[in-house]
């Protein structure tokens, strides 16, 4: 928990939010606000005319002049609720169209973040800290929608009461004996005492509420632990483990353990002690100045300034300005309990997006004899003191077929994310043309590269959106795509055809596709995007081998000129290859063609041997 | 969606059930409801008294001493009942929390133990998303009915007193008062019944919205967005789900708009009949103003726990209707025996046997595995191949006992296992699926399956055995490294390779009698999965093992080979003898391995 900071950073931050909801949403904002000052302003109309009927009753009792005041109050009831009612809905209509876009926040934030960014634990830690915050009391940007609607309440509520109250000081009492009323000091102590409360009380709620916050907000591992193991069953992945290896014994424990909000726990027990007592004593306090008031005004007029029907209306304005400071009050609580939040909340908003502005192109990329070269790339992760790509010096030529191999961990995958230009060379370069691929405008760069990686992802859309990767689709370009990877037979047969959802997320006529299948439709995507480079980062481990050698014999057969980059396990898949590059602790140690490389004797000929050893041997005997 | 009428149970019933539970649970619950009904009522009336008490007072001109000490006591009374109120209600949470966990625990406990076949129903996750909604969060039915059966209570209490305190005024003021409220409340219920109808299609709003950034959100999704541009796509996603829930959501608005401004006209209505008979009785009894104040404020109170009756009623109807929902979840039909099946005789040695098994998916026209027949020896290592989509998995599923044949019988040493306790009958397993479920907890608790009791000596040598040894011997942490990113800042991420291998480690930690490995080695290296191999016979030593491959080759250490096609076995017999019969599997070996063997040849 943020503690000590001071009052100019909790008014930064908090402008900052302030601004940026402005910004972003000015309709919604303009909604809250109008309607706080509408509806923090309406009852002290309905406190006057209340308080005109009870004067004229307690008086005179004309009843023409009462049968006036009626028809008014009754007119005026109708107008102001009629009107509040269509403020209120709007505000509705505002606050729902808030929920369903705050998420689009972050979304759009990650799409446009670095991908570098995206991939450090550091950023996933903010998110998940967000998210967390957002969904355990709403703190973040949500807190800052309330905050200004209870700020601009509180204002106006004071300063409508101020006018009411106005003439309570001003208008003398005529009683002699009881002149001292008439002494200013009297409104000053009054006033005194208004502020006092409203700030001691507020202050120890505040308190209270804060310690509450303190234990729920951090990021307890109690907690998450208890929302793993809470929800564990939930994932479907997860049913044959749970039931094979009784994973639900170890979730009860769980229960039992890391619930801080149980009786008897951290948390229950303050609120049984010293957090209950402050928040009782909070409430107790505000009541000094309730009686203080009441008696203030019950004394005037008992000494005869005014009549009762003026009891009712300062009696009710006093106290709506009591209630007015104390929300002022909870509010700059509430900001300054936000002030951690926020900061969380911004430095994901402000990380640097993806560079738009090189807008250079280097030549004219589309119809140049394309050369990627690596040039002494050196290269580790983030946080990391060791050297995932070591001295890498590689030159690929266009229309070349390139296997790549290796153990895990010896760095394949990484080369490729640098090649896409998801990450970048420590040292070294990586030259497109002659020119380092930095220097291109993203957008130009990645349309000559397509690459399918491992942990593909596909959404719960349109088959030929995912093809497509856009909201528009060149269909006869997509079902050529699925007749490559041979999936056609197999989506001719669905009653939607490519307009079929996959998964049952957004549609409940979605399907599920076999992990082999789906592979396959990740795989269409590279066809779709007809670039000269296709890269594949091992996107065959779940398909038999027959349909991997279908899928590769298609790929060497309609790539023709176009450059193939793949990892694999199964060498087998590597021996068409122009080149194969065979990576040992980052480092490329041995390239060649598939005969070279097994003459060579080393470490391609050692993994070639293990794989093969089981087919051979036994050819050989039959 | 369609909710089936809870017709078991009625309100009555639920509230039974519910209290009871608390009872047994959490007896706060019940001693704060009935607290905080009493002490709102006591603050309610003291606030109907105390302008009204001055005025009179002042009216009357009673001496000073009276009219302060009247005000004081007062102030003072409402000062410690509101403070006490403000006391209970930061206590009141925890008791609900309490029974909320309860509730999440058992829901989370049937749906990890219920029969398999079950979360594959989608009438069952119907069910657990709707107990999962009525439990979940503060706003869930679990915990607000708590607050409707408090309100109920003072509402009605509060109505009789109000009753009493209006006997003097004309009997029509209170048929009016009763009227208007009844006909703003039916007014309201209509407008809110069109939500509820529409509460799905709000749900479903959330859902998409919720889905789509999440996604987003997900790291492995981001290469892909860079790589293929595909940010522009699922922006328009967003914003297409955006303006159509905005016009959802502006004729919500507009509906209940409406029945708002026909609220406030019953209301003008009202108060124009109260002006009147209180006017009236004041001019004929030449009451006091402060009567005036009185009177008014109590008809206006009374309206108050009218509505808060009927919105009562109404919400503990719907309420109950979600604690139907969680009782029908929790009382979901078991498909297998548990605590009521046979217990399975401990013994080294067992047989499973298939019978003519069938199963078929459900909307799938072609069974996937047809008129199967298995016998598997103890101690007997098989392999089972084939090609995605051949029936494999499904296979393994069916002898795991996970999911029940169409017809058929599988028997383990003779007798059907549909009459054991399923619990036991997962005992004698230890499994590696190709979909697992990884503890955030550390490596050894992994292996272990368990926080608390770790043969530690025995997780090393399961490391070792699995390969994975050298990798944990490297980190600072060893075996008490965590895994789970998810709980753990500090834990690391495995690669598919060393989590397969931990998942390795893990099933012979277990030493159950039938090893079942589906697809082990997919994400290795090559050298850890030769590796494997060589070790195989090793690791599942006296034990009964099924290995499940489409490498074909991969399998020859096997005893038996089964190579099966579209639900049925082709071949079986050892690798060799496959090879000399020369059918399919000869067939489909030789375009495995005609690259290695040119590659070779070479």
């Amino acid at each position: 928990m943020g503690r000590g900071y001071k009052i100019k950073e909790v008014f930064t931050e908090n402008t900052k939010a302030i601004i940026y909801l402005f910004h972003k949403y000015p309709n919604i904002f303009i909604s809250f606000v109008i309607n706080s000052i509408y509806s923090a302003i309406i009852p002290y109309f309905y406190l006057y005319l209340s308080a005109l009927l009870i004067k004229e009753l307690s008086q005179e009792r004309r009843i023409e002049i009462i049968l006036n005041i009626i028809f008014f109050s009754l007119i005026a009831t109708l107008v102001f609720e009629v009107i509040g009612t269509v403020l209120h809905h709007w505000e509705s209509y505002c606050n729902d169209m808030y929920s369903a876009s705050k998420e689009e926040i972050w979304m759009n934030k990650f799409l446009e973040l670095k991908y570098k960014d995206i991939d450090s634990p550091h950023t996933y830690d903010l998110l998940a800290q967000i998210h967390r915050n957002e969904s355990f009391a709403g703190f973040g940007l949500s807190k800052t929608i309330d905050i200004i609607k209870k700020m601009f309440s509180a204002i106006t509520k004071i300063i409508g009461a101020m006018v009411l109250c106005w003439s309570l000081f001003t208008i003398k009492v005529v009683n002699p004996e009881f002149s001292y009323l008439n002494t200013p000091i009297f409104a000053l102590i009054l006033f005194i005492i208004m502020i006092g409360v409203a700030v001691i009380s507020p202050i120890i709620s505040n308190k209270a509420k804060s310690y509450w916050a303190g234990i729920a907000g951090k990021a307890h591992i109690a907690n998450r632990l208890f929302s793993f193991y809470g929800y564990l069953a939930y994932d479907h992945d997860r049913a044959l483990d749970i039931r094979i290896y009784n994973q639900n014994k170890l979730c009860e424990k769980s229960y039992q353990k890391f619930n801080a909000f149980r009786p008897g726990g951290e948390v229950a027990n303050c609120a049984k002690g010293y957090m209950g007592i402050m928040l009782a004593l909070s409430v107790a306090i505000s009541y000094i100045l309730t009686g203080i008031v009441y008696l203030f005004v019950c004394l005037k007029a008992w000494a005869g300034a005014f009549g009762v029907g003026s009891v009712t209306q300062y009696i009710g304005a006093l106290t709506a300005m009591s209630g007015g400071i104390s929300e002022l009050l909870s509010v700059y609580g509430d900001m300054y309990t936000n002030t951690e939040f926020l900061k969380t909340v911004f430095e994901l908003l402000d990380m640097p997006i993806e560079d738009k502005h090189v807008s250079w192109t280097g030549c004219n990329l589309k119809d140049s004899n394309y050369k990627i070269e690596f040039k002494n790339v050196y290269f580790k992760y983030p946080n990391s003191s060791e050297w995932v790509l070591r001295n890498i010096n590689y030159t690929i030529k266009e229309g070349e077929k390139i296997a790549i191999v290796g153990e895990n961990g010896s760095g394949k995958t990484t080369f490729v994310k640098l090649l896409c230009r998801l990450y970048e060379p420590d040292k070294g370069e990586i030259l497109l043309n002659g020119v380092n691929i930095q220097r291109y405008n993203y957008g130009s760069y990645i349309a000559i590269i397509s690459a399918i990686f491992q942990d593909f992802n596909l959404v719960s859309q349109p088959i030929k959106n995912n093809i497509a990767a856009s909201g528009e689709v060149d269909e006869n370009k997509v079902w050529k795509s699925i007749e490559e990877v041979g999936m056609k037979e197999l989506i001719e047969e669905l009653p939607e055809k490519i307009n079929t959802y996959l998964y049952k997320d957004y549609s409940c006529d979605g399907i599920y596709l076999s992990g082999g299948e789906e592979q396959k439709l990740a795989i269409s995507r590279a066809f779709y995007k007809e670039s000269r480079y296709l890269v594949l980062d091992e996107p065959t481990a779940a398909l038999d081998p027959i349909s991997e050698s279908e899928i590769y014999k298609r790929l060497y057969e309609s790539l023709n000129a176009k450059t193939m980059i793949f990892i694999s396990h199964r060498l087998s898949s590597c021996i068409f290859c122009d080149e194969i590059l065979v990576f040992k602790e980052g480092e490329i140690v041995e390239h060649g063609k598939h005969e070279d490389l097994l003459q060579l004797g080393g470490k391609y000929s050692e993994l070639w041997n293990v794989q093969a050893q089981y087919y051979v041997s036994i050819i050989q005997k039959s | 969606m369609k909710q089936k009428k809870g017709k078991e149970y009625s309100v009555w019933d639920n509230m039974k059930y519910i209290v009871g539970i608390a009872l047994k649970v959490q007896k706060s619950i019940i001693i704060y409801c009935i607290l905080n009904s009493v002490i709102t009522i006591i603050l309610n009336l003291l606030r109907l008294f105390i302008v009204p008490t001055i005025l009179n007072g002042m009216e009357e001109a009673v001496s000073l001493p009276y009219l302060i000490s009247s005000i004081l006591i007062f102030v003072v009374l409402i000062m410690v009942f509101d403070s006490l109120q403000a006391y209970i209600n930061a206590n009141t949470l925890f008791g609900r929390i309490e029974l909320r966990s309860y509730f999440t625990f058992k829901i989370h406990d049937k749906l990890a133990t219920t029969s398999y076949p079950n979360i594959e129903k989608q009438d069952f996750l119907d069910k657990l998303d709707r107990a999962s909604d009525a439990v979940g969060g503060n706003e869930g039915a679990i915990s607000t009915i708590w607050d409707s059966y408090t309100g109920i209570l003072k509402n009605m209490v509060g109505f009789f007193i109000y009753i009493i305190l209006l006997s003097n005024a004309d009997i029509w003021l209170i048929v009016i008062t009763i009227v208007t409220s009844l006909v703003s409340y039916w007014i309201k219920r209509n407008s809110d019944k069109w939500l509820y109808q529409h509460r799905e299609t709000e749900a479903e709003y959330s859902r998409k919205f919720h889905y789509i950034s999440t996604k987003v959100q997900e790291i492995s999704f981001a290469k892909e967005i860079r790589i293929f541009d595909m940010k522009d796509w699922l922006k328009g996603i967003y914003v297409q789900d955006l303006t159509s829930y905005k016009k959802f959501s502006i004729q919500k608005e507009n509906r209940y708009r409406k029945a708002e401004i026909k609220k406030i006209v019953l209301m003008i209505l009202r108060n124009l009949a109260a002006y009147y008979y209180i006017i009236n009785l004041m001019f004929r009894d030449n009451l006091a103003v402060s009567y005036f104040l009185l009177y008014f404020n109590t008809i206006n109170g009374f309206d108050a726990w009218i509505n808060g009756i009927l919105s009562d009623i109404s919400a503990i109807r719907e309420q109950s209707m979600d604690i139907t929902n969680i009782r029908e979840f929790l009382e979901y039909e078991e498909i297998f025996l548990f605590e009521d099946g046979d217990s399975i005789e401990q013994s080294e040695k067992y047989e499973i046997e298939l019978k003519n098994v069938s199963y078929s998916y459900p909307n799938m026209d072609r069974p996937c595995i047809d008129h199967l027949n298995l016998k598997i020896k103890a101690e007997e290592k098989i392999a089972i191949v084939g090609l995605n989509g051949a029936g494999k998995t499904t296979l393994v599923k069916l002898i795991c006992g996970f999911i029940e044949p169409d017809s058929g019988e599988i028997l383990l040493n003779g007798k059907n296992i549909k009459e054991f306790n399923r619990r036991e009958y997962y005992k004698i397993f230890s499994a590696v699926f190709q979909k697992h479920s990884i503890l955030a907890a550390s490596i050894s608790a992994n292996i272990a399956q368990s926080l608390t009791e770790i043969d530690l000596e025995k997780v090393e040598m399961c490391l070792e055995k699995s390969g994975l040894y050298e990798k944990v011997e490297r980190l600072s942490e060893k075996c008490n490294t965590h895994i789970g990113k998810e709980v753990y800042d500090d834990a690391i991420d495995l690669s598919g390779g060393e989590m397969q291998k931990l998942l390795l480690a893990r099933s012979l930690y277990k030493e159950a009698s039938i090893f079942v490995l589906d697809e082990p080695t997919a994400a290795l290296d090559p050298i850890a999965e030769s590796e494997i191999y060589n070790k195989y016979n090793d690791l599942t030593w006296k034990k009964t093992a099924i290995f499940i491959s489409h490498r074909l080759a991969s399998t020859r250490f096997c005893d038996k080979i089964i190579f099966i096609e579209q639900g049925k076995i082709m071949e079986e017999g050892k690798h060799d003898e496959l090879l000399e019969q020369r059918g399919k599997y000869y067939e489909l070996f030789h375009i495995q391995s005609k690259y290695y063997q040119k590659g070779c040849e070479k």
